[in-house]
């Protein structure tokens, strides 16, 4: 769920935070008209909405131009990412770019990926929560800042990119 | 479109470049050109030996850091994202260093239409 809407921010703060809305709004429409049919995809739709909302209002506040939504990616689709087409796989390839260091790939991936709670995290990498928190930020942090691709790689990139260390 | 600086670190000065890498930071913004990105600002630094430095009221002879790769240039580049970016910089001639690619702070492009 997490991986469809980043797909649709870009932005992992803005995605946890739609999805977080989608829960809030399920247990108030769910309460009232009963549990939908398929509830996983109901939370999904809810939450990508919710993100779109987001991006626009974002865009609209920065631009101060009712600009469209930018396309997020200038490049025709990579047909690479059409052959796997999972967006989990995105999100990890993005939580695991090298730009980042191990630890913060690996808690990121923890964290966002498998949905392990940051205690959890912090536990089984022995360090104390705000120090796992603070980690988890920064990584966040410097996927917004420095651009970091929400894709899977190329098909000459994947070597090097699966195979490291 | 956004916008990232790349540090050049070299250790060798840059009067005893040879001729190919000083020709390869003349064909640097064509080549940048050629794979979608626009070097948009670039300059090259004489020797560290030249620097002052102010802390304060005191002035010292030489770099403010010192180290043993030393900065000798920048150029700021637009890439569509850090992946491209990071290619792009991987253009940059060395010959004993490497580069350093940093994202500038609020220098997001927006493109026309």
């Amino acid at each position: 769920m997490l991986a469809a809407t980043v797909r649709v921010t870009c932005d992992l703060d803005a995605a946890e935070e739609a999805v977080q809305d989608a829960y809030v709004q399920a247990l108030v429409t769910w309460a009232r008209d009963g549990v939908p049919a398929k509830p996983g995809a109901w939370l999904t739709t809810v939450a990508r909405r919710r993100a779109l909302n987001l991006v626009r209002r974002r865009r609209t506040l920065e631009t101060k131009l009712a600009l469209l939504i930018e396309p997020a990616d200038a490049d025709p689709p990579d047909p690479d990412v059409d052959a796997i087409p999972d967006d989990r796989l995105r999100l990890i390839f993005t939580c695991c770019h090298p730009a980042l260091a191990l630890e913060a790939q690996v808690a990121l991936t923890l964290r966002l990926v498998c949905g392990i709670a940051t205690p959890d995290v912090a536990h089984a990498f022995l360090v104390s929560e705000t120090t796992m928190a603070a980690r988890l930020t920064r990584a966040k942090k410097k996927i917004a800042a420095a651009r970091i691709r929400y894709a899977v790689p190329a098909a000459r990139e994947l070597p090097a990119r699966v195979e490291r260390r | 479109m956004a916008q990232y600086a790349v540090l050049i670190f070299e250790r060798v000065a840059p009067a005893d470049l040879p001729a190919e890498i000083m020709q390869g930071h003349q064909d640097l913004p064509a080549r940048v050109d050629e794979q979608g990105g626009i070097i948009v600002a670039g300059l090259a630094l004489e020797p560290p030996d030249t620097a002052t430095a102010i802390r304060g009221e005191t002035l010292t002879d030489g770099p403010f850091i010192e180290t043993k790769e030393v900065l000798g240039g920048v150029f700021v580049l637009e890439a569509r994202d850090l992946d491209h970016a990071l290619a792009l910089a991987k253009l940059t001639p060395i010959v004993d260093g490497g580069v350093e690619v940093r994202p500038l702070v609020g220098f997001e492009v927006v493109e026309d239409g």
